[in-house]
């Protein structure tokens, strides 16, 4: 009687576990994510389940997420993006001379919001030409994606140098750099900027024609240009909105930092790839969820803060998260 | 198959890539020698080849690497590893020249060695897995060594080795360690390349590995030796920074590998594998070298080092695809 009990038990867990590979994607980060939780639970529960943790993680996390999703686009259609930061630190530094141009000084409340607005779609315009810059020089003369964007990064950092003789630029409007740094109902502002392009950016890729041409794209390009698909529009709309989000991503490091240099947030650029990957990207393009993504940047933030918290050296958080994507590979679909 | 296509490409008189980078290098001497009475010395070209001589290193095993149709981007953090490991035992317990190698190249080689069996049995793009284990060898470090910097090291290491030759009009030419390294390697790993059988063979595996599979090439040893390969580079590049520079820092190479993979870039080796050139990786460093060397010279202002340097890579990864666009054209490819 007990036997046929003991071997039922085991069948049917092993059939949830199926159904749960099979219809959840990337399970195995979900898996890591309450694994890291339960551990938080266990060694830090009252610091890191507290409202200002909480809120710190959410402020860390928008940098390096908008950057993920700038860099994972272009991994989604077969190509990767390595000029990312790089542009992120460019439109920074046309933005602080915007703002630093003395406009707004004397504006009230009203036009100095809209004379912010303005600066931030200069600053995504020029992260975007950037992005068409990249796209025209991947998809027209067939560079390969990483050398277009090395060359591209080199000189856009060369350019910052340049510009700011390697000193940081500085003295942004203060009521700017409080509004972005500020809170609305205990909700970080990066991280509603964050969620609101994560939303947008994960409809294109579900909803939308430009979406499944991008996954199509990263597929098989010769049987999508033969399917009657123009990829050489598709490729540098592509590299166009990896260097708008760049300069959405330079925006929110601008008013972070209070301040633009050429070599901030240097550490982000192969940290986001990997944030991207562990995500549940595929590197070799055609793969890749936009909620699978934020799953991954959750759970790199709460190993960090975590490790912060027990006063851990952050060297042992990058260290941990590269064994975290190695383990994430052998699960990842292929 | 390669040999017949490249003398059919002479036939029709279009240059090669690396005829081009030869004539532009040249150029490049002429100018510089031109404009500066200092450039054409041989001091200063012995200062060039020393200065050169961590990133030629690095850069023959990183075109092995690519040509064997891998990337590696962990080669920075090893070579920090193996170096401050190798100083370590050093100042701690004493050893001579023969042992700090031992133990730079024990652990590079097995590092790397730990890249290839995870690129294989995890069947992920090596610039994946190696973006992964450059965050774990750094992380790692930094954790142990408390980011500590090393400069005590015994007399014989800061003595360093070499020999002067002095040339009959009078100039004298100092080959210190690094001259040597960088001249052993790029004959050993010459000779490696172009006229043994595992040269060939990785060529073979970087071009096609179905193919280099079915002729019955394995590729995980293609795969253990590009990166044991490396692995010897970055332990010999090791043991000439750390003499070089007299401190051993865990932070110094941070953003090398780059730097490493634009010279080899530059050089005509292609990130699909299977093309890549000694001669071609040669020029590709020697751009590099000869820029940071003539800027110098010619007093131009160091912010403007990075920015001529973006736009060298832009310009020949554009000519070059531009190049082969017009040459598939008369080839009627």
């Amino acid at each position: 009687v007990n036997t046929s009990q003991m071997v039922n038990k085991p069948k049917s867990l092993r059939r949830g576990a199926q159904l749960v590979v099979r219809w959840v994607p990337d399970w195995h980060l979900y898996v890591l994510l309450v694994g890291v939780l339960a551990w938080t639970a266990v060694s830090a529960p009252g610091l890191f389940w507290s409202l200002s943790n909480l809120s710190s993680i959410g402020f860390q996390m928008p940098e390096l997420g908008l950057l993920t999703l700038a860099v994972a686009l272009t991994l989604i259609s077969g190509g990767i993006n390595l000029a990312t930061v790089a542009t992120a630190n460019f439109a920074g530094f046309l933005m602080a001379f915007l703002l630093k141009a003395g406009f707004v000084r004397d504006f009230g409340d009203v036009t100095a919001c809209a004379y912010y607005l303005l600066v931030l779609f200069c600053g995504m315009g020029t992260g975007a030409l950037v992005g068409l810059l990249n796209g025209v020089i991947i998809a027209f003369l067939g560079v390969s994606p990483i050398l277009a964007t090395l060359g591209t990064m080199t000189l856009l950092t060369g350019i910052g140098l340049l510009y700011a003789r390697g000193v940081a630029v500085s003295g942004l409007p203060s009521g700017l750099v409080e509004a972005i740094t500020g809170s609305i109902l205990w909700v970080p502002v990066p991280l509603i900027l964050f969620l609101a392009t994560a939303l947008v950016i994960g409809f294109v890729l579900t909803r939308t024609r430009l979406g499944l041409t991008l996954y199509m794209l990263g597929s098989n390009q010769r049987a999508t240009s033969y399917s009657g698909i123009d990829t050489k529009r598709v490729l540098i709309i592509v590299y166009v909105i990896s260097g708008a989000l760049s300069g959405l991503a330079g925006f929110v490091m601008m008013c972070r930092f209070n301040s633009v240099n050429s070599n901030y947030g240097s550490s982000y650029l192969l940290v986001s790839v990997l944030a991207a990957v562990l995500g549940g990207v595929d590197p070799f393009g055609g793969r890749g969820r936009v909620t699978s993504i934020c799953v991954a940047l959750i759970l790199l933030q709460c190993i960090s803060s975590l490790m912060n918290l027990m006063s851990w050296s952050s060297h042992l958080t990058l260290a941990t998260w590269g064994i975290l994507l190695l383990i994430g590979l052998r699960f990842a679909r292929r | 198959m390669l040999f017949m296509f490249e003398n059919f490409r002479k036939r029709r008189g279009a240059p090669t890539g690396d005829q081009i980078r030869l004539a532009g290098l040249l150029v490049m001497v002429m100018g510089l020698s031109l404009f500066s009475r200092h450039f054409l010395t041989v001091r200063n070209l012995f200062d060039i080849l020393s200065s050169a001589a961590v990133l030629g290193i690095l850069a023959t095993g990183l075109l092995i690497v690519l040509i064997a149709g891998e990337i590696d981007i962990s080669f920075a953090a090893i070579t920090t590893v193996a170096q401050y490991v190798a100083a370590l035992i050093t100042i701690d317990f004493g050893g001579n020249w023969l042992t700090m190698f031992a133990v730079a190249l024990l652990i590079a080689v097995g590092l790397e060695m730990l890249n290839a069996l995870l690129v294989h049995y995890l069947r992920a793009m090596s610039i994946i897995v190696t973006i992964a284990t450059m965050n774990v060898f750094y992380g790692l470090l930094n954790f142990f060594s408390n980011g500590q910097w090393l400069y005590d090291f015994p007399d014989w290491f800061s003595d360093g080795i070499g020999f002067g030759l002095r040339f009959p009009g009078g100039a004298f030419a100092q080959f210190n360690l690094a001259i040597i390294g960088l001249i052993v390697f790029w004959v050993l790993g010459g000779i490696m390349l172009t006229k043994l059988v595992i040269g060939r063979r990785l060529y073979a595996v970087g071009g096609s590995k179905e193919s280099a599979h079915h002729v019955g090439f394995s590729i995980l040893g293609t795969r253990l030796f590009a990166f044991g390969a490396m692995g010897v580079a970055s332990g010999v590049a090791a043991i000439v920074h750390a003499q070089l520079v007299q401190t051993v820092a865990p932070n110094a190479l941070v953003g090398m590998e780059l730097e490493v993979l634009t010279a080899v870039v530059l050089g005509g080796a292609s990130l699909v594998g299977g093309v890549g050139t000694f001669r071609g990786m040669i020029c590709g460093v020697a751009f590099i070298a000869l820029i940071r060397n003539g800027l110098t010279l010619l007093k131009i202002d160091s912010y403007y080092h990075t920015l001529l340097l973006g736009m060298l890579i832009l310009g020949s990864v554009t000519g070059s695809s531009l190049g082969d666009v017009a040459r598939r054209r008369t080839l009627r490819l």
